[in-house]
């Protein structure tokens, strides 16, 4: 899967120094409040982090609960028939699917499972790849190389590949049964996926590094720890941030590709489970009763396309208000 | 330069051999063999089975099966036959009959070499890094000369599209479009010869290539418009155009041209799902059945093949940045 | 505009979009009235115009080509009679060549390249005399040496064929493949090639290929089987063309150029992935067919049936998921094809698991699947409930089976009566099955049928295992497997290959569920060796009432084949081993009315 690469962040080859934290982030949180596709787009992520965590007392119906046959391929509001015959029905707000499960209640519940699909493994991707990135970067020689090998031997192994035969080999094991098998799945693709970011971080770290105000620093005697937390570190966070609005979603639609190729979370019998379904989940159900049923598929496609802009504007705002030489 | 060049590219022995324990170790690991069908067929009985995997050394140690395969063992008549470093990835568990490298490269009789698998892949990512870049760049360029404009927004918009949606709903969407509604083209493709019958798998497999450049080309390009050395240009009275030509446009590239060696390996490795929907006969369609149906050799041939492309890849973009940017010093 | 607002319209726009490309439907033609209209003006002109020569009222259009388009969907691994062992391989095959007998269409073994046969009288010897003058589709003479050299290929170790283990009634095939040591090797093959002989008409074996007196091949079987020359029709005895699997080497197959064959079509081109192209061959003995055949191969249901939709394939496959939206279509419902299949679905249980080994357990779980509303509800109507082994239209199926027919309150009567008492008391029982989209949605609704039935302190957990892995496990008597679904598929319309190849004790198939029951068995070994047809029936008939007795498995349900047939394809005969498309298993009755085809 073609991995974006960084835009060298060349607001830092200037000769200006770090400014003190402090009003630095004061003048950021200004910036970001007056962009206002920022704003909205901060709004509708948190919107959805909302409904992720009180899904089972906005959703109309249990999203495992099938009406049966005659309830299958409702279709949503927008659409008086379905192509397989079948009228509009208010207590279906967006329809239902061939089992006759309601649409709107399963997408409110599959958002659970998506942020966390979206956020965990970007976590854990930017711990190590940062760490792992700014210290070869910022080290360089020996270190660096064989850092870099190493990432080498994770990004060019296939991640299908990888996952299909994590998932399966590891599957029967406790942690493959924990949770619907979730924490397994993502903790597989962020094995599969911090090597890209850990390049994006050394490239920061290396064209930084050779610049006036790391030199000064370090001829001052501050220590490597000191210099890459207080001076790599920020002038970094730029692209850093842009590529975190950007893993987000990309993990996300990974999950939902994955599913179409054979990989997903394990169903659930029990509608107190946490992770009852996913949007990948719901992207390959609805693209199977397409033909009956194409609402369904606009519903998700609408839902997930709505967060990945509201992220894009919403990393794209942070981006602007963090750039220390913005001058606007 | 040079003995960095040829340091590196020392370095892909031990990768490569990394990679092929990992994935050996974790495809042996994995329960069912090649002959293990899905659940509803006859399955292969017993003794047949035992035949097979004898003949396919299967019975051999792990460990010899292993270094068998990337360099070379003793066959049922003492001759020695070379693995993977003479370049060959082994026979096909499933396709009997055929090696990999024969099923990956060799194309049907007299045709030429881009009629082969892989040269159906390599014409369909090529052609969408061609079209991502052709639509791209330039659209990363006006959303940036005219940033928050409403221009802005909807080729923002478009490009999200491009990321947001997975590959095979957009995928059959266009189908249906240009198929189905405008009859650009038939939904099923009688024949892969030339350019054209690639031209919309290519557009919908390069959107997400197309989006991301068209992000980076936008941010690198505002990075770029703030620079001193463009308001020094233009207090010297050159045109605008010049100045967004030989200023800004050179230098904004310059980060675009380092993500094409991955863009490109991320396109010939990554092709699977359009594949499957348009029905290019390609490696991507193949790869992911035979992880399914355990094909061993396809399984580890394959991904080698993969590894070598991702690590060229990668390899262009540390040359690359080292030539395009004199303050970074890679060696 | 304010940026909100643009957004807002956009979206809009764009899902509008997406919803009209979604909802487009391709233009139907007008073309049925026209031509009606067309063949009505023609008879009036010839009713006026007597001794005139016709008049051409309307251009003639030219002569179009017959080709009936099938989307087969996987691509072939191998094409070859005594390597191959898939549906999408064998549909090849059996357009190409043809075996010594083959299936009409009642699923009667009819003779094939054999014009009779005999047993002798205990059914160990069978002898097939060849018809005279058979050729291959390039004119050569096709005689019975050719089949003692596939017959005998099949059965090869060497040749390491995936199915073929399917004529080891032949004396000595099972001892050939299982030896080991080169003087037991030697042995058996002699063995084999004594059982498997070509002669000509003084009883001496042929000499050659070419010899023309070479029209008998003699089989000897190491036990009564007289069921074996419906074994014969199967695409393992194939008479591939020895020449040309030696010329072409291990990879013969991939080319046309040596796939010679005696069936009733040539195979003209096969682009791998691509396109599979195959024309009547003139040769035959028998009827020649009317129309091409172009085989192409979309795994994607979807883009498959957006093809069909828009003319580019004649026969697809019809997901269940499309079924009520094809039916609720006045135009298409007329084109779904449905058939019954050659496949019956289990619930199994590992009789040797707890809680499984307790016959009141499985009793109760037989008696708690509701198969009407699984039809209904899962399969969309495409399937039958099944409360036997072997399906409708197969012989040996015995209509009006109510055993262990849903009734939830015998379900959980029979739990009270186990050894267990009370559902509470039951373990955890885990479902498993392999995880693909479809199977997903299915047991989910399995699993909360169960629930209903016997209530929340069912403790009842679904594991879905990726699908190599779910046949391994299945295959291994050690794994953790308790209840899945498995299922049977016939390889030849006979009651032995249903029971006796699945259930009887010491298959492998009986072995890794753990039933062995000795009356079933009893009764087989005497249907299997019965040659009086009536007593043989009889035989099979008491042995599964026996197997529905015994319950080892809940039957399920049976199959269909459910198809997309465009209405200008005429005179398709479907059999339920029509597994690969409708019509495949007689396809000389097809025929395409090129008036109808759209312009």
């Amino acid at each position: 899967m073609a991995q974006a690469t960084p835009s060298l962040s060349r607001s830092a080859t200037a000769a200006a120094p770090a400014i003190a934290s402090q009003s630095q982030r004061q003048l950021a949180w200004r910036r970001l409040r007056r962009n206002r596709a920022a704003l909205i787009g901060g709004i509708v992520v948190t919107i959805y982090l909302l409904t992720a965590l009180f899904a089972s007392s906005l959703a109309p119906h249990n999203p495992i609960k099938d009406y049966g046959a005659s309830k299958a391929f409702l279709p949503p509001f927008w659409q008086p028939e379905s192509p397989a015959g079948k009228t509009y029905d208010p207590t279906f707000p967006l329809g239902t699917d061939q089992q006759g499960r309601d649409v709107l209640s399963r997408i409110l519940y599959g958002t659970r499972t998506s942020i966390v699909a979206g956020v965990l493994p970007v976590t854990i991707v930017v711990l190590i790849g940062t760490t792992l990135g700014f210290v070869s970067g910022y080290l360089g020689g020996g270190a660096d190389n064989l850092l870099m090998r190493i990432t080498d031997i994770f990004y060019a192994v296939p991640t299908e590949l990888l996952l299909i035969l994590v998932m399966v080999t590891l599957g029967d094991t406790a942690l493959g049964k924990a949770a619907n098998g979730v924490p397994l799945f993502l903790i597989a693709l962020s094995a599969v996926s911090w090597s890209g970011l850990a390049r994006l971080m050394r490239g920061s770290a290396l064209s930084l590094k050779n610049l006036a105000f790391v030199e000064a620093a370090q001829s001052l005697g501050a220590s490597d720890f000191h210099i890459i937390s207080r001076h790599i570190l920020p002038n970094s966070v730029g692209v850093l941030v842009v590529w975190i609005a950007f893993a987000i979603p990309r993990f996300i639609i990974a999950e939902a590709i994955l599913g179409y190729i054979g990989l997903g979370l394990r169903p659930s019998l029990n509608p107190n489970d946490f992770f009852i379904t996913s949007w990948g989940r719901l992207f390959l159900d609805a693209y199977s009763i397409i033909g009956s049923q194409p609402g369904f598929l606009l519903a998700v496609t609408a839902v997930v396309s709505l967060l990945v802009i509201s992220f894009t504007f919403l990393g794209d705002g942070l981006r602007d208000a963090l750039d220390p030489r913005m001058k606007k | 330069m040079a003995t960095f060049l040829a340091r590196r590219l020392l370095w892909f022995i031990p990768v490569l051999f990394v990679v092929a324990l990992i994935t050996f170790v974790l495809m042996k690991a994995a329960p069912g063999g090649p002959w293990d069908r899905d659940a509803e067929s006859k399955q292969v009985d017993p003794r047949t089975m035992e035949l097979l995997a004898r003949k396919y050394g299967l019975d051999k140690p792990a460990w010899r099966q292993f270094i068998g395969y990337l360099v070379g063992d003793f066959d049922d008549e003492g001759q020695f036959v070379c693995g993977a470093v003479c370049g060959n990835l082994g026979p096909s568990y499933r396709q009997r009959g055929k090696t990999v490298q024969q099923i990956l490269f060799e194309p049907p009789p007299e045709k030429g070499f881009f009629d082969s698998k892989f040269g159906h892949t390599a014409r369909l990512a090529v052609l969408a890094l061609v079209i991502a870049l052709a639509v791209g760049i330039p659209a990363g360029v006006f959303s940036a000369l005219k940033q928050n404009s409403w221009l802005d927004y909807a080729l923002t918009f478009i490009t999200n599209i491009g990321i947001a949606v997975p590959s095979f709903v957009v995928a059959f969407f266009s189908i249906l479009i240009f198929a189905v509604g405008l009859k650009w083209m038939p939904v099923v493709q009688k024949s892969w010869a030339g350019l054209t019958p690639f031209i919309i798998p290519a557009i919908v497999f390069g959107f997400g290539t197309m989006a991301q450049t068209a992000r980076l080309m936008r941010s690198t390009m505002l990075d770029v418009m703030r620079q001193d050395y463009v308001r020094t240009a233009r207090a010297k009275g050159l045109g605008e155009q010049a100045v967004i030509w030989k200023h800004m446009l050179r230098n904004a590239l310059i980060p675009i041209i380092t993500t094409l060696g991955p863009a490109v390996a991320g396109l010939l490795t990554g092709s699977i799902v359009i594949e499957n929907i348009f029905g290019v006969p390609g490696v991507g369609r193949d790869f992911i059945q035979s992880i399914g149906n355990r094909d061993y050799s396809m399984i580890m041939g394959t991904t080698l093949f993969y590894v070598i492309l991702i690590l060229l890849g990668n390899l262009s973009v540390d040359l690359l940045y080292g030539v395009v940017d004199p303050r970074i010093r890679v060696d | 505009m304010s940026r909100k607002t643009f957004f807002t319209m956009s979206g809009i726009v764009a899902a509008a979009s997406m919803l009209l490309a979604a909802c487009a439907q391709p233009v139907a033609p007008a073309q049925p009235q026209v031509i009606k209209e067309t063949v009505e003006v023609v008879k009036e002109v010839e009713k006026v115009v007597e001794k005139t020569v016709v008049v051409e009222a309307t251009p003639v259009p030219a002569e179009k080509p017959k080709v009936l388009r099938i989307n087969l969907g996987t691509y072939p691994d191998v094409i070859d009679p005594q390597k191959s062992s898939f549906v999408n391989e064998i549909a090849h095959l059996k357009l190409i060549y043809e075996g010594l007998t083959r299936l009409n269409e009642k699923l009667e073994t009819v003779p094939g390249a054999a014009e009779k046969w005999e047993y002798n009288a205990d059914a160990t010897e069978l002898t097939f005399t060849l018809r005279k003058g058979l050729k291959y589709s390039d004119g050569t003479p096709l005689n019975a040496k050719r089949f003692e050299y596939s017959i005998i290929r099949n059965i090869n170790p060497a040749t390491a064929g995936e199915y073929a283990s399917i004529t080891n009634e032949i004396a000595g095939a099972p001892e050939w493949q299982g030896a080991e040591k080169d003087e037991d090797k030697a042995k058996f093959e002699e063995q084999v090639r004594q059982s498997v002989q070509a002669l000509d008409s003084s009883g001496q074996p042929c000499k050659d290929y070419e010899q023309e007196d070479c029209l008998t091949l003699k089989l000897k079987l190491s036990k009564p089987a007289p069921y074996f020359h419906t074994v014969m029709s199967l695409w393992v005895t194939y008479p591939a063309k020895q020449e040309n699997i030696e010329e072409g080497g291990e990879n013969w197959w991939n080319s046309s150029k040596f796939h010679i064959g005696n069936g009733p079509f040539i195979l003209k081109s096969l682009e791998p992935f691509v396109k599979g192209v195959f024309v009547p061959n003139p040769n035959y003995w028998g009827d020649i067919p009317k129309v091409s055949i172009e085989y192409q191969y979309i795994t994607d249901s979807n883009v498959a049936f957006q093809a069909y939709k828009n003319d580019e394939f004649d026969i697809v496959g019809l997901a269940a998921e499309d079924y009520q939206a094809v039916m609720a279509d006045p135009e298409l419902s007329k084109q779904a094809t449905i058939y019954p299949g050659s496949c019956t679905l289990a619930l199994q249980f590992r009789n040797f698991k707890e809680p499984f080994n307790d016959p009141k357990v499985r009793a109760a779980f037989s008696y708690a699947i509701d198969r009407e509303r699984w039809v209904k509800d899962v399969l969309q109507g495409l399937g039958s409930p099944a409360l036997t082994w072997i399906p409708p239209g197969f012989p040996g199926y015995k209509e009006g089976e109510t055993r262990f027919a849903y009734d939830p309150e015998m379900a959980k009567k029979m739990i009270a009566e186990s050894s267990y008492g009370s559902v509470e008391n039951l373990p955890t029982i885990v479902l498993t099955f392999g995880d693909t989209p479809r199977n997903r949605v299915r047991y989910e609704w399995l699993g909360a049928r169960f629930k209903e039935v016997f209530g929340d302190a069912l403790k009842l957990e679904l594991k879905p295992v990726e699908p190599t892995a779910f046949t391994a496990k299945q295959k291994d008597r050690e794994s953790d497997l308790q209840m899945f679904i498995g299922g049977w598929c016939a390889d030849y319309p006979d009651p032995q290959n249903w029971l006796s190849v699945y259930f009887e004790g010491s298959t492998t198939f009986a072995d890794r569920i753990g039933f062995k029951d000795e009356e079933f068995d009893k009764l087989i070994a005497q249907a299997d060796v019965e040659l009086d047809p009536a007593k043989r029936a009889e035989l099979y008939q008491k042995a599964q009432d026996r197997l529905v007795d015994a319950n080892p498995v809940a039957f399920f349900w049976h199959n269909v084949n459910a198809y997309m047939v465009k209405p200008w394809v005429k005179g398709i005969v479907t059999t339920s081993q029509d597994a690969d498309w409708p019509g495949s298993t007689v396809p000389a009755t097809i025929d395409i009315d090129t008036a109808m085809l759209p312009q």
